[in-house]
């Protein structure tokens, strides 16, 4: 998800003018950072005055079923 | 090896100690890894003597072990080698939430009881996480998007629902309509459908042919995290801050529970969920579990079954639930 772009991202004559440590600058695929939150599903919540509630799942089965199993298989 | 050094497990590491094994968590790769207890007990030498006087302190004949076990366990990634061994404190695993409420488990039939004044009541305790196991016909379900997209600027954060299939739900695209329109659901399982009647699988809607008796795990299941572990120490995982509401009504910590607490036609919510007799289970841990107290897996292992107390010993024991036969082909 997180694979690096490998590609120039500046050309030449640029480079020569920017300091060396834009050699080395990589592009990534922003839809692979959780920071970004781009897989998540907003609300809203009146309590805590959000209009974007993040709606993110727990860390354990809500009950008896395990959702993420059924939705593997 | 510099038998000077301190070996350090990394502190996502955390071992636990059971009566024949013990096992080291890897909290943050989600794994456990089992080992004896003797190499359990020499990780708590380690924590105060570098590995020479920890060498020192063995008998003879296991002075050897002491090297081999730190050279499996830094194969494993299990820890470090460090000489300020003061510098890496062990992990916080005080468990804390601001919720009355984690989880609210409800069965509907519609008609029973006024299922929009419950999640009104829910919705006031800040509860965050919804899921409904809703089986009515196709007039009920019809009003099912309006009435759910009422709780669209709700506190619940997610809304999962079980619904049992009537053919509305696979011939037209009342599903998928009700998961776009309805911000808060996360989930959907159309259960005991029909193979012919059943949709593809997408990242949020299932149809399914087995019935909701039938999608409990059949194979122990362990969850491996920091929050179910740190949970595990202090309260019980399954039933902790989770209220459940039969198709009748009825209020009680589990849905397979016999024992109710009121009725929700009668009795308001937040009244019953601080009853001291509500909250009993949520505060049993697994070290209260007789079946689980001398597992080394009793902080991950997954136990939905019920829980009886034993009045001689204090502790509680597991009732496992009776699951029907499976059905046999005429």
């Amino acid at each position: 998800m997180n694979a690096l772009i490998q590609e120039e991202l500046f050309p030449e004559e640029t480079l020569q003018r920017l300091p060396l440590s834009y050699r080395y600058m990589a592009r990534l695929h922003s839809e692979g950072f959780q920071e970004n939150f781009s897989h998540h599903r907003f609300s809203r919540s009146w309590m805590h005055a959000s209009n974007a509630y993040i709606g993110t799942g727990t860390y354990k089965p809500l009950h008896d079923i395990v959702l993420q199993d059924l939705f593997a298989d | 090896m510099d038998k000077r050094l301190f070996f350090r497990l990394y502190a996502h590491t955390i071992p636990v100690r059971g009566r024949e094994r013990s096992a080291l968590y890897d909290l943050q790769h989600g794994h456990v890894l089992r080992i004896p207890n003797a190499c359990y007990d020499l990780i708590m030498q380690f924590r105060t003597h570098p590995i020479g006087v920890v060498e020192r302190m063995q008998p003879e004949e296991t002075v050897g072990w002491v090297e081999q076990y730190v050279r499996y366990l830094l194969s494993r990634d299990a820890g470090f080698l460090t000489d300020e061994p003061e510098r890496f404190p062990e992990l916080d695993l005080t468990w804390q939430t601001p919720h009355s409420l984690q989880t609210a488990i409800i069965g509907y039939a519609f008609g029973q009881y006024d299922l929009w004044l419950v999640l009104r009541q829910l919705d006031r305790l800040r509860c965050q996480h919804l899921e409904l196991r809703l089986d009515g016909g196709p007039e009920d379900l019809e009003q099912l998007p309006e009435q759910l997209t009422e709780f669209d600027d709700a506190a619940f954060r997610t809304i999962t629902l079980f619904i049992r299939h009537q053919p509305l739900l696979s011939r037209t695209r009342f599903v998928e309509g009700l998961y776009e329109q309805c911000r808060k659901i996360d989930r959907i399982v159309v259960y005991d459908c029909p193979e012919d009647e059943r949709k593809p699988k997408t990242e949020h809607v299932l149809y399914t042919g087995k019935s909701l008796e039938e999608m409990r795990p059949q194979q122990p299941r362990y969850i491996i995290n920091l929050n179910y572990f740190s949970e595990c120490q202090r309260f019980n995982p399954f039933y902790n801050r989770k209220v459940c509401i039969d198709q009748r009504g009825e209020i009680r910590n589990s849905l397979g529970q016999p024992r109710s607490f009121g009725n929700v036609r009668t009795c308001a919510i937040e009244e019953v969920i601080g009853q001291p007799d509500f909250q009993e289970l949520w505060h049993v841990s697994p070290d209260q579990i007789e079946d689980l107290r001398d597992s080394e897996l009793r902080y991950c292992l997954f136990v939905a079954d019920e829980l009886e107390k034993d009045t001689g010993s204090g502790l509680y024991r597991i009732r496992q639930r009776t699951r029907p036969a499976p059905a046999v082909p005429a």
